[in-house]
């Protein structure tokens, strides 16, 4: 087979920033198709909930143009996943509206073929019903409750709707919530390649050079990444002359953010790594073979990610220098929140039902929680966060004010301090953080394999 | 000796949203195989660093090829829920920098 060449411009679209020079560097290389994810689970539920981007917009909006500019000196199939962050219905308009204005900007028409990856709850909701929908990493089974409390339930799509997309030939695919890979992967298997390899690769490139190793000449915080299916091997390396893909390095990104670096379950089936084989290939190129995909022979099962809103938040974010209160940060602790306990049970509000209470107490075991092993605090200041979650901002600032003053004028043991026991970091000192969500859909759905579930539309953006 | 003074890399990630994931990359095949014959890094050593049962700690995995050893731990909240301290796991390594690896057994 010919040989088919992948470029990865960037790590996340909007997140760091394409590097403009290094990316017309790797255009040079004649490359057969080009993707990018835009977005990741990573960040926590609140995006998703909420319907918002992760990144800053200008920053989304740049490396949209250097991609699409790309494209008029380079021509060839794009795909851009994960839009707007995670992939919902708000994501995409989002993303979409970000390359409509760079298309305008351009005075250039684009053909995009965008894939609704959001379900219909009523649907969702019909399949609860027939049968068990589990859950992924966790035991419970996805109920009418969790999906009606959800603002909307994305499936991450793998290489299939996106082939699908591809083949209406637009410019570029913009994808819902879909696996990073499968962006990589998705024209190469359109094209006859080996699936296994073709998302291995996709797994290799998909935080672009988080695979490689800057030398020290280095001056760029990063740089596209190359990868060049050959018959039943593959070829990876860095874009620019500064940058180096080892052994390795490229192994070191198997394993990133995985439980396992030898398996990796994918939207069908199983991606096997387990002979795979990583060789030097020259001294900034590896070569990769022998990673095979393993199709699921029950069902094709995809994986669901939804989130629901838990209420608001508000902060009180503080230090502490004294010693006697760096000694008795857990009496203080208890003394305010037991004092917000007592003071809203009366009115029929109970922790932890009705709104929550978190303390954060950087210094002691601010990071690690519960895992951590140092029980001393051997710090000389402490930032403390009250947080507390209520169904609305209005009572959940109220709670916060409230449970201030039980932290800055309690009469703790040793107290000779009197005019207040912390620092203020901020005027006003208590912040409306805003929406409070929690990821509640994490479930694995059998579909059909047509992948008929997801539409897919075609728009044209821009204007001549 | 501890640990961090033998590995170039030691980072842990979320690996989804109810694991972190801890790496441990060396740069040099003799010191990986060395630490991996020592048997130093077990699944009981891990629990007890993070105070807490094994059945929240993975077996410990070996990729040679990468010079890797991999553990997973159990998140105790999932991430971005309420309580949550480090919602894409990238400060929870701090506990294994200190293991104890003894440059007896690694070089008898």
């Amino acid at each position: 087979m010919e040989k088919h060449m992948v470029i990865s411009p960037t790590s996340c679209m909007g997140l760091v920033g394409i590097d403009e020079g290094a990316y017309k560097i790797a255009l040079t290389r004649d490359p057969d198709s080009i993707a990018a994810d835009a977005g990741s689970l990573d960040p926590g539920p609140h995006y998703l909930g909420a319907g918002l981007p992760h990144v800053a917009a200008y920053k989304m909006k740049n490396d949209c143009r250097i991609m699409m500019e790309g494209l008029l000196t380079q021509k060839t199939p794009m795909v851009m996943g994960s839009a707007g962050g995670s992939g919902g219905r708000k994501h995409i308009e989002w993303h979409l509206n970000i390359m409509k204005e760079v298309a305008n900007e351009m005075g250039k028409t684009f053909k995009v073929a965008i894939i609704d990856t959001t379900l219909d709850k009523e649907y969702l909701k019909k399949r609860i019903k027939r049968e068990t929908i589990e859950g992924l990493d966790h035991g419970q089974p996805l109920t009418d409750d969790i999906v009606d409390h959800c603002t909307e339930i994305v499936a991450q799509i793998g290489v299939e709707p996106i082939i699908k997309a591809l083949n209406m030939n637009p410019d570029i695919v913009l994808a819902g919530r879909a696996c990073d890979n499968a962006c990589f992967a998705a024209e190469p298997v359109r094209r006859g390649y080996d699936k296994g390899l073709a998302l291995h690769l996709g797994k290799i490139i998909e935080c672009g050079s988080a695979s490689a190793i800057a030398l020290p000449n280095s001056k760029i915080m990063r740089t596209p990444m190359l990868a060049t299916l050959i018959d039943d091997y593959f070829l990876v390396e860095p874009a620019t002359d500064d940058w180096i893909s080892t052994v390795r390095s490229t192994a070191g990104h198997e394993a990133y953010e995985r439980t396992n670096p030898f398996y990796q379950l994918e939207p069908g089936g199983i991606l096997d790594m387990r002979n795979a084989k990583l060789s030097q290939h020259t001294e900034r190129c590896v070569k990769v073979s022998g990673s095979t995909w393993i199709d699921d022979p029950q069902s094709y099962k995809i994986k669901l990610e939804g989130a629901e809103k838990l209420g608001y938040r508000a902060l009180f974010i503080v230090g502490a220098r004294d010693p006697a209160f760096i000694e008795n940060v857990d009496w203080i602790i208890n003394f305010t929140k037991t004092r917000i306990i007592n003071e809203f049970e009366p009115k029929g509000l109970y922790e932890g039902k009705d709104y929550r209470i978190v303390f954060r107490i950087y210094g002691k075991n601010g990071v690690m929680g519960s895992l951590e092993p140092q029980k001393k605090i051997t710090s000389h200041e402490l930032g403390i966060i009250m947080e507390i979650i209520a169904p609305t901002q209005e009572l959940a600032h109220e709670i916060c004010y409230f449970g201030k003053y039980g932290m800055v004028w309690c009469n703790y043991p040793g107290r000779i301090t009197i005019s207040g026991n912390v620092g203020y970091a901020f005027s006003p000192s208590i912040i409306d953080a805003g929406e409070v969500y929690k990821l509640s859909v994490h479930h694995l759905l059998p579909i059909d394999r047509d992948q008929s579930l997801f539409d897919i539309r075609i728009e044209e953006v821009g204007s001549k | 000796m501890n640990l961090r003074e033998i590995a170039s890399i030691i980072r842990t990630k979320n690996a989804g949203p109810y694991w972190f994931t801890a790496d441990i990359m060396f740069d040099n095949t003799q010191l990986y195989q060395a630490v991996k014959n020592s048997q130093a890094i077990t699944r009981e050593q891990v629990a007890k660093l993070y105070n807490v049962g094994v059945e929240n700690i993975s077996e410990v995995i070996y990729h040679d090829e990468g010079r890797i050893i991999k553990v997973n731990i159990k998140r105790p909240h999932v991430s971005g829920d309420p309580g949550d301290s480090d919602v894409l796991g990238m400060q929870q390594h701090a506990p294994l920098l200190d293991i104890d690896i003894s440059f007896h057994k690694l070089f008898k």
